[in-house]
Parts: structure tokens; C-alpha cells; sequence
């Protein structure tokens, strides 16, 4: 996996160029990025049924957002990941809906705001992403795949608990306990 | 105990939100919950943090087509970009996510939609134009009450302003009360500050294949 180590690792994370893009309209930064993560929301689209041209289509558009609202980005609030994945459902739901102009107003940024956190507290996204995938990877298979299949295919418990002969109350439990797993896992017990 | 369900059901409505699965009138109710409950925020972080995560470490890249890359930055030059922030201030009036289905430029429901709904409540249909679900803006007078009622369908009442009870529980602006098909209750306004609330039912138990059917009738 080849978990945007590199880049990490060399000293510009993607929160930095994410921040660029927005700040400067710093168009390098901006191809940087999208190198990394058109193809990740491609490879999204395509688990989820769309078809490689309707999901390239989906990428490009997803990435023009990202460089149109990149000057709200405040690396303080969340991971690039975080953002960047919150642009591309938002996109995906407008294509799935698409004669309907009048879809609700729904806010291209993840949700949380700065509600307890300091301006000058520097969050580390990496650390707190890292453990993340650490407890994503953690999780007992039958939890694993609930939660993979909710993300990737796009489909209500209860299909999901049609297709997999479970209970509806089954499915609910499991995906429960995993993103109990997951909120502590990012340190988050405030709630 | 019974608040814990409903929390337990609401967990579930941000999850399929996340995931992009909601009808039309469900995700209007999401976001405006989004923009009155610090909690849902919270929720709905840690579920956008699960999904760029799993973007990054499940997807493994596809190549993008040759020509994408530069028609995207062609786009890009004919765009500055946003130059002020989307996030304004949550919470009444009326959530950001509401106010193009309700007129009112300033955020406000007009004096004149408020249509009569029962003694001292007052209503305003919200037109969510592909939904199952009906849409309403519900306007309780402090101490006003909508008696023991029975619900055919799913219906979700957010509390956007004000405070609201039935038998078991006080909900506060921010609150999500979730009540499933064939249960029953009561309500009544606080009997200081009466209640906003956004309202989403079904009116009839629906199964996917009705829903397909009609979604695909537009």
C-alpha cells in the first residue's frame, strides 16, 4: 500500500499543498494533488458501479471543487483525505441526482468546526490518520467488510443486510461496534 | 431505554448520509441536523475521516485518462475560486440547507406560509421535489400540544429551535427524535419558548422497489 507515505515522508504532507492551492492558487501544488488523488477517487467510483469514463468525469469534477473551495481549507480542521473525500461524495450524490438541480445546500467541507480547538494548535492529522487505518486494520473481518461495503457500494443496511442473509439488526450492531472502534481509535471519547 | 435507539437510529442516518445513500428529503433533514447539533458534526467527522482513509488505503489509483489532467487546469484558469467562506453561522433562523426550499431571503419562513395545523401549531410545507418522504416546518406555540398519534411511516422531527416533549423525553433545539412505523406518541411544545421543528415522514412503509419506482418517474 502505498499509503501516501512518500510524500508524508518528504516533508510537504497534502494538508501543506491542499493549503497552497488555497492560499496562493498554486497551481503546482494543485497538479501534486491531483496526481495523488484523482486516481484514488476514480478507483472509489468504479468500486461503487460507475463506469472508468463516468468515474474519470466524476474525479475531474470533484478535483475543479477542490481547487475552487481550497481557500476554505483550513488544515487545522481536518486531513486532506478528510476534505477531499467530503468533495467527492458531495459530487457523486449531484451526478446521482443529476436532473434535479434543487438538491439541499450541503456544505463541501467535513462537518466539524473549530468548536474546542486553539488557533495555534497544531493538529497532527498524520498521527491521528495513521492510527485510523491501524484500527480500520484491526477490525474482525465480518466488521471490516460491513463498513468497506457501506463506503465503497453505496448501499442502506438494509440492502446490505438483504444481500448478506443478516438481520437488519445484525448489520446495524456490527457497523456499530466498528465505528465505536474507529472514534477511539482517533481519540475522539468527547462525545 | 428508549433515548438510546433513537440514538442508535440517528447514528445510522449520518452513516447512510456519509455514504451518500439518502433520499432527497432524509439528506435535507441531515444537513440542517448538521448545522444545529455539535454532536452529528462530530459524528459526521469521524465518518468523512473513515472515508478518505479507506479512499487512500483501499483504493488502489486508476489511471486517469490522458486528457484529464489538462482539462481539468484548463477549468482551473477560468476559475478564481472562492474567495469568502461557505461556513457562515449554524442554527436558526433557518439552517442554510432549508432556506432555498422556504423562500425568505433572509432566512425566514414569510409570516404568510404558515398555514394552520391544529390548535396553535402552524405549519409550512418544505417541496422537497424527489422524495417519498413529506417535508414540513412544524411552529408550536409555547405549551401547545399535537395529541397521541400513530405513525404509518418513519418520521424524523428535528428540534431547530425551542424544546419540545413527549412521554419520555424533553428534545432541545439540535435534538433528532426518530420514531419508527406503527409507533405512538404525544407532544408538547416547551411551555416557554413553543418549537421550530423540521419534520421528514413517510407516510406509508416503503420498500425499495417503490421508492425505485417513484424516483424514477422524474
Amino acid at each position: 500500500m502505498s499509503y501516501s507515505e512518500e510524500s508524508r515522508e518528504a516533508g510537504t504532507t497534502f494538508e501543506d499543498l491542499l493549503a497552497a492551492v488555497g492560499k496562493s492558487r498554486d497551481r503546482d501544488a494543485f497538479i501534486r494533488l491531483f496526481e495523488y488523488f484523482a486516481p484514488r477517487i476514480k478507483s472509489f467510483m468504479m468500486k461503487g458501479g460507475m463506469t472508468p469514463d463516468a468515474a474519470d468525469d466524476l474525479a475531474q469534477e470533484a478535483m475543479l471543487t477542490v481547487w475552487q473551495k481550497a481557500v476554505q481549507y483550513d488544515p487545522r480542521k481536518a486531513a486532506a483525505s478528510t476534505w477531499i473525500f467530503t468533495i467527492a461524495r458531495n459530487r457523486k450524490v449531484d451526478v446521482l441526482r443529476k436532473q434535479s438541480r434543487q438538491g439541499p445546500y450541503v456544505a463541501d467541507f467535513p462537518a466539524v468546526e473549530d468548536t474546542d480547538q486553539r488557533p495555534d494548535e497544531y493538529v497532527n492529522h498524520k498521527d491521528g490518520i495513521r492510527a485510523m487505518v491501524h484500527a480500520i486494520d484491526s477490525l474482525p473481518p465480518e466488521q471490516a467488510g460491513l463498513i468497506r461495503k457501506a463506503y465503497f457500494e453505496e448501499k442502506s443496511h438494509s440492502d446490505i443486510a438483504a444481500e448478506e442473509n443478516l438481520p437488519l439488526g445484525t448489520v446495524k450492531s456490527r457497523i456499530r461496534l466498528a465505528l465505536e472502534k474507529l472514534r477511539r481509535s482517533m481519540g475522539e471519547d468527547r462525545a | 431505554m428508549k433515548r438510546e435507539g433513537m440514538h442508535d437510529a440517528c447514528e445510522m442516518l449520518l452513516m447512510d448520509y456519509c455514504c451518500g445513500v439518502l433520499d432527497e428529503a432524509q439528506e435535507l433533514l441531515v444537513s440542517a441536523y448538521l448545522s444545529v447539533s455539535l454532536p452529528a458534526r462530530r459524528q459526521m467527522f469521524l465518518l468523512e475521516t473513515i472515508g478518505g482513509v479507506l479512499m487512500e488505503k483501499d483504493c488502489a489509483p486508476v489511471l486517469m485518462n490522458e486528457d484529464s489532467l489538462s482539462s481539468v487546469l484548463d477549468r482551473v484558469d477560468g476559475c478564481s475560486g472562492e474567495t469568502q467562506g461557505e461556513s457562515g453561522t449554524p442554527g436558526f433562523p433557518l439552517p442554510r440547507s432549508l432556506r432555498q426550499y422556504i423562500a425568505g431571503q433572509d432566512g425566514h419562513a414569510g409570516e404568510g406560509r404558515w398555514r394552520w395545523a391544529g390548535f396553535r401549531v402552524r405549519v409550512v410545507r418544505v417541496h422537497v421535489s424527489r422524495s417519498s418522504y413529506k417535508t414540513l416546518l412544524v411552529r408550536m406555540a409555547p405549551g401547545a400540544r399535537i395529541a397521541r398519534h400513530r405513525h404509518a411511516g418513519m418520521e424524523y422531527t428535528l428540534v431547530l429551535e425551542g424544546a419540545l416533549r413527549d412521554e419520555n423525553e424533553v428534545y432541545e433545539a439540535g435534538d433528532l427524535l426518530v420514531m419508527d412505523a406503527g409507533t405512538e406518541h404525544s407532544l408538547q411544545s416547551d411551555a416557554r419558548k413553543g418549537c421550530v421543528c423540521l419534520t421528514v415522514s413517510g407516510s406509508w412503509p416503503l420498500s425499495p422497489s417503490l421508492l425505485d419506482r417513484l424516483m424514477a418517474g422524474f
